[in-house]
């Protein structure tokens, strides 16, 4: 599965050194008999010029041996590095298409190390067995050609050792399988654990709970730590168990040598000694690329898991299909739900129930309702995040099923729950998305504007300030301001806003939404909020309560006719007087 | 950035002192196995001399006295596969602990430093330190330094016996290597930008990851993907690029090693015939030095081969120790132990600024007794949550004083500091794990009873009661609404048994009518308790004992709500902006 991400270029890599490997085998073969032959010349003493031509053909030999098998490396990390940099992006664009529910099947932590620490072990794995599995053959049939033919005794001799390698190896590889396979998802719990630590540093801090936190780190890096050991417990045996074998193997041949010399005619021992030499020099070379096939497979058990990780993630179907549509709609700036419910995937309790609404456009609709009414659920099946279990949604009059995402999502500016931003300027923050370009400063001042985000205006560097990483530098308010600004400065038809108020002081409040009712009057504004002071002077009010509709109209329609919404209202206003 | 890969590679040694004693029998065990590989060939040559002695003339083989060598043989065979397979299976298990203790040491270090060090601190980057860099450490590191102590320790073994034995031919034997060593040192002098490259493309590409899977939401709404992967492909090209670099540096030395062993084999034996017509030197010695030729190219390409390893760690340690060198909040000597608070807290001439020259309080002066509710309110930016930050000691002030029954806040440990507060921050943050860990966070022994009671009287009784395990069942913080994270992010505060509370916002995403159970709650809970309660939603606070008044850093109004209403100054603008247009 593994050979479907390579692209053609990877294959001629491949082709090639595969190519290289062969001449360097036979390279390789080679040089031995040179040495032997200079190293003759000198013992029989030919005069030095000797020495030195044999000396040149050898070297020669060897340089030969040396740009063949460089090329053939080379032609291996091509091939490897370019299939990790494919198996990364690849991963990484398949995610973008990723919806909530699919990311929590993966979960987050464990995504970063299939991107990541998993591509890197398959990395090293594969420059590895591309070698291994080319020359292992070749080396293995040279090996055979040049000892056949011998005495029975020598080949039973080798047979056995190579019977008692392969069922040690054999043993050693099933043993240390398991803990091969588990060390990716180790990793992950250890990525998991630090990550938390980053993201709730202060709550950390403030709990005392550092000891907490570490421990809860130590108990997963030192599960990887005895989940690991354990596994170099088995390998360790790996290179000792074969090399002593192979070893001894060839005291074994020796000995059968010198047992069958001691019965052999005088006029045939010369001929069986060279044999014996000859024999037993190319079976510890078989024995030998036996081994770096037993290596090969040992590590292809945590690549294999790696690649089975990242095939999880290359094949997950997206739990929502794109849909195609890119046109103009038929009932620009609407959004409508036609009674739509939804259920959470994997539970069976309805969190919005038989809703409908239609927002004409440039018109408003606040959403309210207390906490955990489905307020939240509604704007993630407006965002189709989720698809509604029953009905359908209507952007521009058109199900939002047969939208192609970036055509959905042109359509809408959203200011989310949390105010996420993400490292840059402000200005790349206001003007951030596909219509980044187009957005000049006098935009995204326009859009600081109105959000009331005027405190850019008075920080040192203006628009080109820095804002962190979650914008961790910017208080919850200053946060939720650029949040509204980034939508806001998007040009699109409908803006869509989940509790955007959240952290901010009623007078901000109520200019933001005096300024967006000013400058955003051509726009569709669709908003989630608890608090009824800044939903009453929306064009319609929709009231939520355990998913169902249970008033819509406008404030002065809700306070007349809609029991829960004049409870909201008392409620608030009671607690403040 | 500097060249060498010694000072890194010195850095990660002296780390390797914490198992001192493992290293040393790794390297032992290794000599040892090398010495035995070392002896074999000669017993085996000794067998082959035997049987080719008795064939030259003529005689019957000697059976028994070939037997004993044989035995002699298995004998050192075996040996050497236990010394080797003890050394691996050491090394590796070294590898493992200096692994856990290198992740274990990041991951305390997170715990020491500053608040503002760690909010300017790359994520992605930093977990790629602690789980990409510390990966190459636990599969390289051991094994690469102890090689290179063996091969050396080898090296300087045949370059004695050999300049005991003929020190022309020694020179000219060790003239490959030694130049081969000056060459490597030099290569990797220019080839470690590509193994610091990788690690730092490495790390880049996980902070992309990070940060684009965390935030997917946004990045999807507003089309940002394609250019997000363009991004991302750059990066993935430099790491593709410095990858294959450092892939070649890797393969070319063992290569050009091995050619220089056969380079002076060859000139080893040109020069001995030379040495042998001029009758200084005798066979003998040639055929010996042809052996110890070959018994050095074995060490030298050990050598080579680890060369590409101890790059890439040299690369990997020096960003792992560059994270354990970062700023640490400067080590504290508490002049005072925690005493039974009582909870005033004051506030003299404080003035502070996260960026220097950018200050955020301009002398706050603010007086709390002993079991007030003091609410704090202004607009955003007026320094609300930085009077929490400087209460829990994330900050320490500029200058003035902050103190808790007229102990300064800075004598005390920090942890005794946290120790005096609940808090409820702004952000609620939660983990997968389970509903006790969250609440909890291993303080305190809590019965399961006393949980309950609290998460019912916090309107999350329901919640607790579908969970199938109780408090016991694990929760998954993306699944909640950010009610249900605030609600249990309140709870928390409730049952950690502090003398003062702060709570930043807590209320800010839960509705009205629930945010009338909590407020019940929290007034019991705040009982005789100090609490600085930071609030925009004006309804929470208007019961409040003192009602404080910031506007730019500074106290502008203080007073109860019915002082402040009359005075009809800054707070009464505040509070009648949320009911205009409300009949």
């Amino acid at each position: 599965m593994i050979l479907k991400y390579l692209k053609p270029r990877d294959w001629a890599c491949i082709l090639a050194c595969g190519v290289l490997i062969a001449a360097q085998a036979w390279l390789d073969l080679r040089i031995p008999e040179y040495m032997t032959a200079v190293t003759e010349a000198v013992v029989s003493g030919l005069p030095p010029s000797e020495v030195y031509d044999v000396g040149v053909d050898m070297l020669i030999c060897a340089f030969l041996s040396i740009c063949a098998s460089l090329s053939a490396g080379f032609m291996a990390a091509m091939a490897s590095v370019s299939l990790c940099r494919t198996l990364r992006q690849l991963q990484f664009d398949k995610v973008g298409s990723f919806t909530p529910e699919d990311l929590g099947h993966f979960t987050i932590d464990s995504l970063i190390i299939r991107g990541t620490n998993d591509v890197s072990q398959i990395q090293r794995f594969f420059a590895m067995a591309l070698q291994t599995i080319m020359r292992t053959p070749i080396l293995t049939v040279w090996a055979l050609v040049k000892i056949s033919g011998a005495q029975w005794e020598w080949t039973a001799v080798t047979a056995g050792g190579a019977v008692a390698m392969a069922v040690s190896m054999a043993v050693i590889i099933t043993m240390s399988r398991p803990y091969y396979r588990r060390v990716p998802r180790l990793t992950d719990a250890i990525n998991r654990r630090a990550l938390e630590h980053f993201t709730g540093l202060r709550t950390i801090r403030a709990y005392n709970a550092e000891r907490f936190q570490q421990e809860a780190f130590e108990k997963a890096s030192d599960d990887m730590m005895e989940n690991c050991i354990v596994m170099w417990k088995w390998s360790s045996l790996l290179p000792a168990v074969s090399f002593g074998i192979s070893n001894l193997l060839l005291v074994a041949i020796y000995w059968v040598g010198a047992v069958l010399l001691s019965s052999s005619a005088p006029e045939d021992q010369v001929t069986l000694f060279s044999q014996m030499i000859v024999f037993s020099s190319y079976a510890t070379l078989m024995l030998g690329s036996f081994v770096r096939l037993a290596f090969m497979i040992q590590f292809s058990n945590r690549a294999m898991e790696s690649m089975r990780r990242i095939g999880e993630v290359l094949d997950h179907e997206p739990s929502i299909p794109d849909g195609s549509f890119d046109g103009d709609g038929t009932d620009p700036g609407t959004v409508e739900f036609d009674h739509v419910s939804f259920k959470y995937p994997g539970t069976d309790r309805y969190v919005l129930r038989d809703v409908s609404f239609k927002v004409p456009r440039g018109s408003s609709l606040a959403v309210t309702g207390p906490t955990g009414s489905g307020k939240s659920t509604l704007v993630a099946l407006l965002l189709r995040r989720y698809l509604p279990t029953e009905g359908e949604i209507r952007v521009d009059g058109v199900d939002i099923r047969e939208y192609r995402r970036s055509a959905l999502n042109e359509r809408i500016g959203y200011v989310p729950q949390r105010s996420t931003m993400l490292s840059g300027t402000v200005r790349e923050n206001v003007s951030y998305g596909s219509t980044a370009e187009a957005r000049s400063d006098d935009d995204v001042r326009w859009a600081l504007r109105v959000s009331m985000a005027d405190f850019v205006e008075g920080l040192p560097q203006g628009l080109d300030s820095d804002v962190l990483e979650e914008g961790r530098n910017l208080s919850g308010g200053q946060r939720q301001r650029l949040a509204i600004a980034r939508a806001v400065c998007k040009d699109a038809g409908i803006i869509v806003l989940d509790d955007p108020f959240s952290a901010l002081d009623y007078a901000t409040d109520k200019g933001l939404r005096e300024a967006m009712a000013s400058e955003l009057e051509g726009r569709t504004k669709v908003m989630v909020s608890q608090r009824i002071g800044s939903v009453m002077d929306s064009d319609r009010i929709l009231v939520l309560d355990e998913g169902e509709a249970v008033g819509y109209g406008t404030h002065a329609e809700l306070s007349e006719g809609c029991d829960r919404y004049r409870q909201m209202l008392s409620l608030q206003k009671g607690a403040s007087q | 950035m500097k060249g060498g890969i010694l000072p890194p590679m010195r850095r990660l040694v002296s780390y390797m002192g914490h198992f001192r004693w493992r290293v040393a029998c790794i390297i032992a065990l290794g000599l040892a196995t090398s010495v035995l590989s070392a002896v074999a060939p000669s017993l085996l040559g000794e067998f082959t001399d035997g049987l080719s002695v008795t064939l030259e003339s003529g005689g019957p083989i000697d059976l028994d006295a070939l037997l004993v060598t044989a035995l002699s043989l298995v004998v050192v065979f075996a040996v050497a596969m236990v010394t080797q397979a003890a050394g691996m299976r050491l090394t590796w298990v070294t590898e493992e602990r200096l692994g856990d203790r290198l992740r274990v040491d990041m991951s305390r270090k997170i715990s020491r430093m500053p608040v503002g060090l760690m909010d300017s601190t790359d994520t992605g980057d930093s977990l790629s330190r602690l789980v990409n860099d510390t990966d190459t450490l636990r599969m390289r590191s051991v094994e690469s330094v102890t090689d290179v102590v063996e091969a050396v320790v080898t090296l300087i073994a045949c370059a004695v016996a050999m300049v005991l034995l003929e020190p022309v031919l020694a020179a000219v034997a060790f003239i490959g290597p030694a130049t081969g060593l000056v060459v490597i040192y030099a290569i990797t002098r220019t080839t470690q930008r590509f193994y610091r490259a990788q690690s730092r493309d490495l790390g880049s590409i996980n902070g992309i990851i990070e940060e684009t899977y965390r935030s997917l939401d946004v990045v999807d709404s507003f089309n940002a993907l394609p250019k997000v992967r363009e991004r991302f492909a750059e990066v993935n090209g430099r790491l593709f690029s410095s990858a294959i670099r450092a892939r070649f540096a890797e393969g070319l030395l063992p290569e050009a090693m091995s050619f220089v062993s056969n380079l002076t084999y060859v000139l080893v034996c040109v020069v001995g015939s030379i040495l042998i017509l001029d009758g200084t030197s005798s066979l003998g010695t040639l055929v010996a030095f042809i052996v110890y030729v070959k018994m050095v190219s074995t060490p030298m390409e050990h050598i080579t081969r680890s060369v590409g390893a101890v790059q890439e760690v040299a690369a990997s340690s020096e960003r792992v120790f560059e994270f354990l060198d970062r700023e640490e909040i400067p080590p504290e000597d508490p002049e005072t132990d925690l005493w039974e608070v009582k909870g005033d807290v004051s506030f003299s001439s404080v003035r502070f600024s996260y960026r220097p020259g950018d200050e955020v309080l301009h002398g706050l002066d603010l007086q709390v007794s002993a079991g007030q509710k003091v609410a704090i309110v202004g607009p955003t930016g007026s320094g609300k949550t930085t009077i929490a930050n400087l209460l829990l000691r994330f900050y320490d002030p500029d200058s003035g004083t902050i103190s808790v029954d007229g102990c300064d806040l800075r004598s005390l440990a920090r942890s005794d500091v946290r120790r005096m507060f609940a808090v409820v921050p702004q952000d609620s943050w939660l983990f997968r794990g389970s509903l006790r860990d969250n609440l909890l966070l291993g303080n305190g022994d809590v019965s399961d009873d006393r949980i309950a009671e609290v998460c019912g009287s916090m309107g999350l009784g329901e919640f607790v009661d579908l969970s199938e395990e109780g408090i016991g069942s694990t929760i998954d913080p993306d699944s909640l609404s950010a009610g249900q994270r605030q609600l249990l992010s309140i709870a928390r505060a409730a049952l950690r048994d502090a003398p003062m509370l702060v709570l930043d916002e807590a209320t800010s995403s839960v509705d009205a009518y629930t945010e009338s159970v909590i407020q019940a709650a929290l007034d019991r809970i705040s009982e005789g308790r100090t609490s600085f309660v930071i609030a925009h939603r004006l309804s929470t606070i208007v019961n409040a004992d003192r009602i404080v008044v910031m506007r730019d850093g500074r106290v502008v109004e203080s007073g109860t709500h019915g002082e402040l209403m009359e005075a009809g100054g800054f707070y009464r603008q505040l509070y009648d902006s949320q009911f205009e247009g409300c009949d």
